[in-house]
C-alpha cells in the first residue's frame, strides 16, 4: 500500500479525468465544479483512493473536501 | 453478528424469468458518447430488462417456480411452504404470496409469507424457508424472491436510470437428512434507513397531491415523492467496508477458506463493487460470476439469476460449494455458505 504524498495522489486524481482536462487539476480545484463530476465519478475516485491507499472515503468526507489538497488531508489523515 | 447454521434442508432447483423487453444504456438520452462509455464501462451494465404495463414481480416469479415445479416433477399438492421476497408486491394488502399459491394451484395447506427484502432478499429468504422447514420437518417448499424496481424510478434520474432491472426467480428446497448444513451470517445496518427508499407511500408519509411534484436533487437529478432514491457513494462506502468482514467471518465460523469455495455469488450493484469485493476478498476473478453485462441490477434476484444465467448452459445439474452474498437496502447484508449437490437449473425464461 503507498503513502499518500502530494504527487502521487494528485496524479491519482487526475487519472480519473478526461486526458484533456487533467492538466488543469491542481492541488487547489475543487473537484465538484469540474464538468464531468458526478456521482458515478465520486464512486470511481472513491475506488481508486481505496485500492491506492487503502482509505475508504464517504458521501460526507467528499461534500466537506472543498479542493483537492482537502481531500489529500482527509486520506493523510485516515491512512496506515 | 446473527450467526447461524440450517441442517436437513437441500437446494433442489433454482429458476429464472425476466421480462422481454431489452432497454439498452448505450441510447440513454442526455449522456454524450464518452460518457456513456464511461457509466457502461464502469457500471459493467450494457443492457437491461424492463417490465413493461401489466407485468408484476410475481408473474416472473410463478413463471419460474411454474418450470421448477414441472421440470421436477414435483407434485403441487406436497408443497407444504411459499416465501416471496419483494418490495414490489402486487398490492399494499393483501400479501402477494396468497395470490401466488392459488395461482401456482399450491394446496390450502401451504403456509404463506411475504418478506419486505431486497438486495439481500434472497439470501436473507434462503435462511427464513429453510430454518422454517428445518424446525417443522415440512417436506417441499418454494422460495420466490423477485422485483420490478424500473417501476419506481422517476424517468428524469440519471443516477438509477441505467443500473435497475427486473427479474423474478424460484428456489425448490427439500428437507433431506442427507444434506449438508447451510451457513449464514446476517447483519443489518438500520441507522442507514434513508440511504436507499422510496421516501412517500407508506403509512409514514403517505401519497398526496405533492408527492407528484417533481423536486429538483443533486445531480441533476428529479423525483416525485413516491419514486426510488438512493445515496449512491453511501452504498458504495458499504458495500466496501461491509461485505468483505462479513464474508471473512462467515468463512471463519464455517472453518473453510476461500479455496474451499468453488464460486462467490454477489449481489450485482454495479462491476466497480463486484471488481472491489474480489479483490479485497482475494479472489480469482474465474469463481466470481456475473449477470450485469445483459441483465443489470435486479434487486433481490441478481443472485439466483447470476447462477441461472452461468450456470444452467454448462449444466443442468450444479454440483458446487458456494458463497452467496446480497447486500443493500436496510441497510442489510446476509452471507451464506451453500452446498448445491445436484441442483437443477433449468434455462432463463424471458416473459
Amino acid at each position: 500500500m503507498t503513502s499518500a504524498t502530494h504527487d502521487n495522489f494528485l496524479a491519482l486524481i487526475r487519472n480519473q479525468f478526461r486526458p484533456e482536462d487533467r492538466e488543469a487539476i491542481t492541488l487547489d480545484t475543487d473537484l465538484k465544479t469540474l464538468n464531468e463530476w458526478s456521482s458515478l465519478q465520486t464512486m470511481i475516485i472513491v475506488n481508486e483512493i481505496d485500492k491506492a491507499y487503502n482509505v475508504i472515503l464517504g458521501f460526507e468526507d467528499l461534500k466537506n473536501a472543498n479542493t483537492v489538497a482537502q481531500l489529500f488531508n482527509i486520506v493523510q489523515s485516515r491512512g496506515r | 453478528m446473527a450467526f447461524f447454521s440450517i441442517a436437513n434442508i437441500a437446494l433442489k432447483g433454482i429458476s429464472a424469468a425476466v421480462p422481454k423487453t431489452v432497454a439498452s444504456n448505450s441510447t440513454l438520452q442526455g449522456y454524450s458518447p464518452e460518457e456513456l462509455q464511461k457509466l457502461i464501462s464502469t457500471l459493467g451494465i450494457q443492457q437491461r430488462r424492463v417490465a413493461q404495463a401489466g407485468q408484476c414481480a410475481s408473474d416472473f416469479c410463478m413463471a419460474a417456480a411454474n418450470q421448477l415445479i414441472n421440470e421436477l416433477n414435483w407434485n403441487r399438492s406436497e408443497i407444504d411452504v411459499l416465501f416471496f421476497v419483494s418490495q414490489t408486491p402486487d398490492h399494499t394488502l393483501p400479501g402477494t404470496s396468497m395470490y401466488i399459491q392459488e395461482k401456482l394451484g399450491l394446496s390450502k395447506s401451504c403456509a404463506t409469507f411475504d418478506i419486505n427484502q431486497g438486495c439481500a432478499g434472497y439470501v436473507y429468504g434462503l435462511s427464513l424457508i429453510t430454518s422454517f422447514m428445518s424446525a417443522s420437518g415440512l417436506k417441499k417448499g418454494l422460495l420466490l424472491v423477485g422485483d420490478t424496481i424500473t417501476r419506481l424510478i422517476s424517468p428524469h434520474d440519471r443516477s438509477l436510470l441505467p443500473i435497475f432491472s427486473d427479474c423474478g426467480t424460484a428456489t425448490a428446497l427439500e428437507f433431506d437428512k442427507s444434506a449438508q448444513q447451510l451457513n449464514f451470517n446476517i447483519s443489518t445496518e438500520g441507522a442507514d434507513y434513508q440511504t436507499i427508499i422510496v421516501p412517500e407511500g407508506g403509512a409514514r408519509f403517505p401519497i398526496n397531491q405533492n408527492s407528484f411534484e417533481y423536486k429538483q436533487t443533486e445531480g441533476n437529478i428529479q423525483r416525485q415523492g413516491h419514486h426510488l432514491a438512493m445515496k449512491g457513494l453511501d452504498v458504495f462506502n458499504f458495500s466496501l467496508k461491509k461485505v468483505t468482514p462479513n464474508v471473512e467471518e462467515l468463512l471463519l465460523q464455517s472453518y473453510l477458506s476461500t479455496s474451499n469455495i468453488d464460486y462467490f455469488v454477489f449481489h450485482q450493484a454495479n462491476q466497480l463493487i463486484l471488481e472491489a469485493l474480489t479483490k479485497k476478498l482475494g479472489l480469482d476473478s474465474s469463481k466470481v460470476p456475473s449477470s450485469l453485462k445483459e441483465f443489470g441490477n435486479t434487486s433481490g434476484a441478481t443472485i439466483p439469476l447470476t447462477i441461472v444465467t452461468n450456470m444452467s448452459a454448462q449444466n443442468r445439474l450444479i454440483k458446487a460449494k458456494m458463497v452467496l452474498s446480497g447486500f443493500g437496502v436496510g441497510l442489510s447484508l446476509a452471507s451464506a455458505v451453500v452446498n448445491f449437490n445436484q441442483v437443477l437449473c433449468p434455462e432463463l425464461i424471458e416473459l
